[in-house]
């Protein structure tokens, strides 16, 4: 009788697919599509970019899935390559800067809002569309603006809700850098939200 | 929610924490797995070197002949003579007529087997090639069954 592999850990699941199990990879996909997709979303701002880039992260992990060491959580594993994708893609891009701090990362204001709009239109649910529609819209847009590394750190801590080692790990930083990178993004996106409310009253 | 003031912390949290997933588009896995590689099951046989296996063996037998061709009488002639001397033991043991002559005649067989093993270059490389060619085929077989692509 075939496993239920809904049922099984992400590990259990990661030696299936070591087994050369493709039930498995399509298991992994579809448990992490989502929180991948949705990542590289917002970090590159284009969604058929973010499409490509979250393709080559699968792809990347499968064929590299020797090299997961198990006591690393899957997801942050995963997120990491996810992270590298999308970062070299901006390195390679070269954007104009934007960033309050001048990081030649960071996308244009342009950019980011068509990225907003882009995601904005691709909500799932009516809820995902009212929340996107309402708040969210504005909230990504300020989440655009933010340089790579702040991003990645604010996306990873309260989207996809990895702990602070996590995020250490996932991004290859010290955890104070983490937790220096949380504080400015709030910081900023206090300061980028704070205009279009004003404008709302 | 009030106006005019900055968000607090919690409430940017909130805000944070209300942000959607997205979802890519449909037939995303099957794109991902279409550029993995995909195999059905692979036979056993199938899975075996079997060019890697039989270049080993080549060399390991070449070895093997040039050893025995190189010391043919001593392998020959050692091993009878130890076997007769054994017997002369067991014989002057059962006996009780344990001369030292029996004793002189199977120890004298030791220095020859020595002698074979530290005269024969052959040998040692024959050891470790063997020994390295046991471990390869190992390694090959053990990547055999472990497969590099998905199977449905």
């Amino acid at each position: 009788m075939p496993t239920d592999l809904t049922t099984l850990t992400d590990q259990a699941v990661v030696l299936l697919v070591r087994d050369g199990r493709e039930a498995g990879a399509r298991e992994l996909v579809r448990r992490f599509e989502r929180p991948v997709f949705s990542f590289v979303v917002r970090l590159v701002g284009d969604r058929a970019l973010a499409e490509d880039l979250a393709q080559e992260t699968f792809v990347r992990a499968f064929t590299h899935l020797d090299s997961y060491r198990t006591e690393l959580k899957f997801s942050s594993w995963l997120f990491r390559i996810a992270h590298n994708a999308a970062i070299d893609h901006l390195r390679r891009r070269q954007p104009e800067t934007l960033s309050l701090d001048g990081d030649p990362n960071a996308a244009s204001v342009e950019e980011a809002a068509a990225g907003a709009i882009a995601i904005a239109d691709a909500s799932a649910s009516p809820l995902d569309a009212l929340v996107a529609r309402e708040l969210g819209a504005q909230i990504e847009q300020a989440i655009a603006q933010l340089r790579p590394a702040y991003r990645s750190c604010v996306l990873l801590r309260y989207v996809e809700e990895l702990s602070y080692e996590e995020i250490a790990e996932t991004l290859d930083l010290p955890i104070g850098t983490v937790k220096t990178h949380l504080h400015r993004a709030r910081l900023e996106l206090q300061a980028l939200l704070a205009p279009v409310r004003a404008g709302d009253g | 929610m009030p106006l005019n003031r900055p968000l607090s912390d919690p409430e940017l949290t909130a805000l944070l924490r209300a942000l959607p997933r997205h979802a890519p588009s449909a037939g995303f896995a099957d794109r991902v797995l279409a550029r993995v590689p995909l195999a059905a099951p692979v036979p056993l046989w199938r899975r075996i070197p079997w060019r890697a296996l039989a270049g080993i063996l080549t060399v390991e037998v070449g070895l093997a002949a040039v050893f025995l061709l190189r010391f043919r009488d001593e392998l020959i002639h050692v091993p009878a003579r130890a076997l007769h001397g054994l017997t002369d033991l067991i014989v002057a043991l059962r006996t009780a007529d344990l001369s030292t002559a029996a004793w002189e005649r199977f120890l004298s067989l030791a220095p020859r087997v020595g002698s074979i093993l530290a005269s024969s270059p052959t040998l040692p490389v024959a050891l470790l090639l063997g020994t390295f060619g046991t471990l390869l085929m190992m390694s090959l077989l053990g990547r055999g069954w472990h497969a590099s692509t998905l199977r449905r």
